[in-house]
């Protein structure tokens, strides 16, 4: 099964084509009990809804809340910005066409990463991501959804949840590396999530890596968690 | 270069990790190109403005002097 997800024959599968890779559930924390999270591509209009969503948080006094806002808010102008010259993808779908299309194209895409609760999806982080020209995937924003940094709510685990869903997109779409750059507040943070040493201006996630992140979500995940591709590709 | 691996974090160390060290993250390019294109963004969304404001202005006066 596996195996089949890292070539790409399936994509050119009419039937496998409707079972578009559109979402990767994760594991998290909510108020101390697990909950299944959701990473998928954010349309435009997702990513209004998204944007909508801060303005409470905007005037916050927690630095740390005011740069999720900040950044979240860059990296929507910067995908509409490639999004009217056509190099945004909206969609799993758009991506592989766009990448058919133009094999050395650069395409930006942001993945949101939501929990359901009370009949909605509520966003709880997103990252924004770059398919570069060689095959490989640029992590340029992952920032939590200031909701989730709320002490109160007791969010763990988006960080490193949307890292997952990632590596999962990255083997979906026969990507062999992960890489972005890493700043002196990001490095600790993948260090831990990559059990190495020392991250300096770049961190890159390639296959041993990517086994371990996946077999590090999957120890406690639920059955129920399977990938929906791989759920229905079996 | 060569990477020294050290002891894998299990799942519940790595939100205990994140619970005392938020993700929010830029690559400093990814920031700057971004906070580049909101500024220009700005400035075509005041041009605009201004233009349409003069043409305001413009047909008012007309209509005054009428």
């Amino acid at each position: 099964m596996k195996d089949s997800l890292l070539t790409a024959d399936w994509i050119d599968c009419p039937k496998c084509l409707l079972l578009f890779v559109t979402e990767f559930p994760f594991q998290i924390k909510v108020a101390g009990a697990p909950q299944q999270a959701t990473l998928r591509f954010a349309s435009r209009s997702e990513l209004l809804r998204y944007h909508r969503s801060l303005s409470p948080f905007a005037r916050k006094s927690s630095a740390t809340i005011r740069e999720a806002v900040e950044f979240t808010r860059l990296a929507a102008k910067r995908w509409r910005y490639y999004s009217r010259s056509g190099e945004a993808a909206e969609n799993f779908a758009e991506l592989q066409r766009e990448i058919r299309r133009n094999p050395k194209s650069e395409v930006a895409f942001i993945v949101v990463a939501t929990i359901r609760q009370a009949g909605r999806d509520l966003p709880v982080g997103l990252a924004y991501c770059r398919r570069t020209w060689c095959h490989h995937l640029a992590l340029d924003f992952l920032a939590v959804h200031p909701r989730a940094l709320d002490r109160s709510w007791r969010v763990s685990g988006v960080g490193s949840g949307i890292a997952f869903g990632l590596v999962r997109l990255a083997n979906a779409l026969n990507v062999p590396r992960i890489w972005g750059e890493a700043t002196v507040n990001s490095a600790t943070f993948y260090e831990s999530l990559l059990a190495v040493s020392s991250v300096q201006d770049l961190f890159i996630i390639e296959a041993a890596e990517m086994a371990a992140i996946v077999k590090r979500q999957e120890k406690i995940s639920h059955p129920v968690l399977a990938t929906k591709t791989a759920t229905e590709l079996h | 270069m060569t990477v020294k691996r050290t002891k894998p974090m299990t799942l519940e160390e790595l939100w205990d990790f994140e619970d005392k060290h938020p993700v929010v993250f830029a690559s400093p390019r990814a920031l700057a190109e971004a906070r580049l294109i909101a500024e220009l963004n700005r400035v075509k969304r005041g041009r605009r403005r201004g233009r349409s404001n003069s043409t305001l202005h413009r047909a008012s006066r007309k209509l005054a002097t009428a």
